[in-house]
């Protein structure tokens, strides 16, 4: 019974937002079973769909100290070796200021203010471009 | 408040805790973060280290200077050389190496006093007017 209530609390949504590509939020407090699991789901998930793009939105998360931060570069570490870019978006000005202080580096992960701007940088990579339709009509 | 660290969950209730201490100080939502993520370095090190210790959240009104102070407190191994765990990239583990000089750098005021084979306590603060 307590087995079946955590894993229903545990469950990390991971959305096919475009052919390719993924978008994980990841929100709440990171220990080290969270972590894993929205790995090994991350990492699956990726197999599954095909995807090559995968954006971590992390706005939700409560903290990032540095074992969450260990976290997240493992993360995108793995999702590497599998051949996927992995996009962390939802940097907050409380997230920057964070891990500045922290002295974290989080390499050469690309990092994105918004997940909009994530997504638009995913569609970049992806070679796809987003037009206004009205605007195709007059053109 | 008082909370004990026996499993690492405890490490979340401390986050929350500290986060609604903060607030109510008046602390925004960015040195909320701040102080939640200090909070949380302190726990999990607990956790880690000492497997089982104390966290104690206390407000601070200093002369109507208001803060939050938080003091992590265990009686594990203790550290052998606090200097050492003070500097960057230090780490018996597979961590970053970076919580302690981290916490410290987040935070106002920071006290470590260590005993081997007694524990460690661990002082750390934030005023709201710096």
């Amino acid at each position: 019974m307590v087995k079946k209530k955590e894993a229903l609390i545990d469950v990390n949504p991971i959305h096919v937002v475009w052919e390719g590509i993924l978008l994980l939020p990841v929100y709440g407090v990171i220990d080290s079973k969270r972590g894993q699991d929205i790995m090994e789901s991350m990492l699956e998930k990726i197999v599954d769909t095909q995807s090559k793009v995968i954006i971590l939105d992390i706005l939700g998360v409560a903290t990032v100290d540095s074992a969450v931060a260990n976290h997240l570069i493992k993360i995108t570490q793995a999702t590497k070796l599998m051949g996927a870019d992995c996009i962390i978006s939802g940097i907050s000005p409380a997230i920057a200021q964070t891990l500045v202080s922290l002295g974290i580096s989080l390499g050469d992960v690309e990092t994105q203010a918004t997940l909009k701007d994530a997504l638009e940088n995913a569609f970049k990579m992806m070679d796809l471009k987003v037009i206004e339709t009205n605007q195709a009509v007059v053109g | 408040m008082h909370i004990k660290i026996i499993e690492e969950t405890d490490i979340a209730k401390v986050v929350q805790d500290v986060m609604i201490a903060a607030s109510e100080i008046g602390f925004n939502k960015t040195k909320q973060f701040i102080i939640a993520t200090a909070a949380s370095e302190l726990a999990r090190n607990i956790f880690v280290y000492a497997r089982k210790g104390d966290i104690y959240i206390k407000d601070l009104n200093v002369n109507g200077r208001k803060g939050l102070e938080i003091i992590a407190e265990d009686q594990g191994p203790g550290i052998a050389n606090v200097k050492l765990a003070l500097e960057d990239n230090y780490s018996t583990t597979e961590s970053l190496g970076i919580g302690l000089p981290g916490t410290k750098r987040l935070m106002d005021e920071f006290k470590i006093e260590s005993e081997v084979g007694k524990g460690t306590r661990i002082n750390i603060k934030k005023w709201l007017d710096l």
